[in-house]
């Protein structure tokens, strides 16, 4: 898999429209209800999707799926809004989220070239049954007109503590945005990244074909990972007493602490990662600590523990999880 | 350019407005647009800057789904697809800004969409009679097995399965 150290998945979204239908915000609870159904005969005659209409999934099973990156916090909240998702998860397609389509792909690692080679498989599906909304100087047309074109969003999860402890991240990260590369945080737009984790996406949309998108977004990731992985090198060499005492303070939390809150999991996590990274720690890998940093979030936690918890509660279960995962 | 209501504030609301087949423009200034009903609460804020709209002249022509272009500039969304139709040429400036000055799309399009059976059968029969016409006996021939072969799909055996 490649560049699992730094890069924890990537994504693909293509945002469509059909044509015969009012943008979602304008349209009535009985028309994104028929648009649920058709997109569902489009893609599901054989039953490969689970189906799931917002308005019949819990507070706590909504917030799970954002967690899990499937769905989006809009979609989450909307009384129009379906999510189809196949059964390893890798696929989600979102109904009636801004558009009346985003068809999504997230994979381990950084391989945009599949997530775009399996999210497009279920567009062209999908466009053999239904019409899309095209214009042939615009190409897809979608309800923010920012989207337009491709509507292709790639991104990926890139953890870059060097980068981070060396106080370069930031520098970095700004300039990126002059290569047409937006950088947010972990949970989303206008969030910071706690765990020094950043998603990185493409800007434009239109203009460029969707594989130079991938192309650019892929060159710019790999350049950053070589960047942190240098950066990475000189610290420990510099001073490999203060590396290794920096993630083994975080080991030995992550192994004895009975208590712990999102922020200072997230600073652990992160730690243990680039332990993982130095060779500092051993017996477990870079796919089990993302599995943890995911099961670690809040509605993760309750859905685990099977009831609501409050944030005292939340923060002993996320300790006696993170125990049973390190203390191996 | 001074709005041509009340003479005195430059104009900054282009309203189009058509009645009874009769197309009545103006040129307002934003006091006098509200009077007659324009909402702009958020605009020129935020949505209005990202854009990269500040005080040109907005149209006040409406798409049929409802949309004008003040409404754009509140919710940063269109009504419907064909609001890039009815207001293209503004759109168009404000794509060019967000896209790098990219206004033409080079990606993919659409898959071609699976017609239905019983048209394809049609447009089939179509040609084998404008074969027959033209005395291209072995293309009817050709034509006339596809048609046979579709048919027979579609009540045969593997019906079933379709």
């Amino acid at each position: 898999m490649p560049l699992t150290n730094e890069t924890i998945s990537c994504r693909v979204r293509l945002a469509r429209n059909v044509k015969d239908l009012p943008f979602v915000h304008n349209m009535s609870l009985e028309q994104a209800d028929l648009l649920i159904n058709r997109v569902n005969e489009a893609i599901n005659s054989n039953g490969e999707y689970k189906l799931l209409r917002m308005v019949d999934v819990g507070d706590n099973d909504r917030l799970l799926l954002v967690e899990r990156h499937l769905c989006s916090i809009d979609l989450a909240k909307s009384a129009k809004g379906a999510l189809l998702l196949n059964e390893d998860e890798s696929i989600s397609i979102m109904v009636n989220e801004e558009d009346h389509i985003r068809i999504q792909c997230i994979l381990p690692g950084l391989d945009l070239e599949r997530a775009d080679e399996l999210s497009s498989g279920v567009d062209s599906i999908i466009s053999k049954k239904l019409e899309y909304a095209f214009d042939a100087q615009l190409g897809f047309l979608t309800a923010c007109p920012t989207n337009v074109g491709t509507g292709m969003r790639a991104s990926a999860m890139v953890h870059l503590p060097a980068l981070s402890l060396a106080k370069q991240s930031e520098q970095i990260l700004a300039a990126l945005s002059k290569f047409g590369i937006a950088v947010r945080g972990f949970y989303g737009e206008g969030s910071a990244a706690p765990g020094h984790i950043y998603q990185l996406s493409n800007q434009m949309t239109l203009g460029l074909s969707e594989n130079e998108i991938i192309a650019n977004l892929t060159d710019t990731i790999s350049r950053l990972c070589e960047q942190e992985e240098q950066v990475r090198n000189k610290i420990n060499e510099k001073g490999p007493v203060e590396l290794a005492d920096l993630v083994s303070r975080s080991f030995g939390l992550c192994r004895y602490a009975r208590r712990m809150a999102l922020p200072e999991f997230m600073e652990h996590m992160s730690n243990l990662k680039l332990g993982v990274s130095c060779g500092i720690i051993e017996g477990i890998s870079h796919e089990e600590l993302n599995a943890l940093i995911t099961a670690g979030q809040s509605a993760s936690l309750r859905a685990r523990e099977g009831k609501l918890l409050s944030e005292a509660q939340e923060n002993i279960a996320r300790a006696n999880l993170v125990r049973e995962k390190v203390a191996r | 350019m001074l709005c041509e209501s009340c003479k005195k504030n430059p104009a900054t609301v282009h309203s189009v407005v058509i009645k009874n087949g009769q197309k009545r423009e103006q040129y307002l200034c934003a006091e006098c647009a509200r009077q007659v009903g324009f909402k702009f609460d958020s605009f020129p804020a935020l949505l209005g800057m990202l854009f990269g709209k500040e005080n040109d002249i907005i149209s006040a022509h409406k798409c049929s789904c409802g949309t004008d272009m003040v409404q754009f500039y509140e919710s940063g969304l269109l009504g419907c697809p064909n609001c890039y139709n009815e207001h293209r040429e503004e759109l168009l400036g404000i794509i060019k800004r967000a896209q790098g000055g990219r206004t033409e799309h080079t990606g993919r399009i659409p898959s071609k969409r699976e017609p239905k059976e019983p048209d394809i059968i049609a447009r089939l029969k179509a040609e084998l009679a404008q074969a027959v016409n033209n005395e291209e006996y072995e293309r009817a021939a050709e034509l006339r097995d596809q048609i046979k072969s579709l048919s027979e799909r579609k009540t045969g055996p593997d019906a079933l399965n379709q």
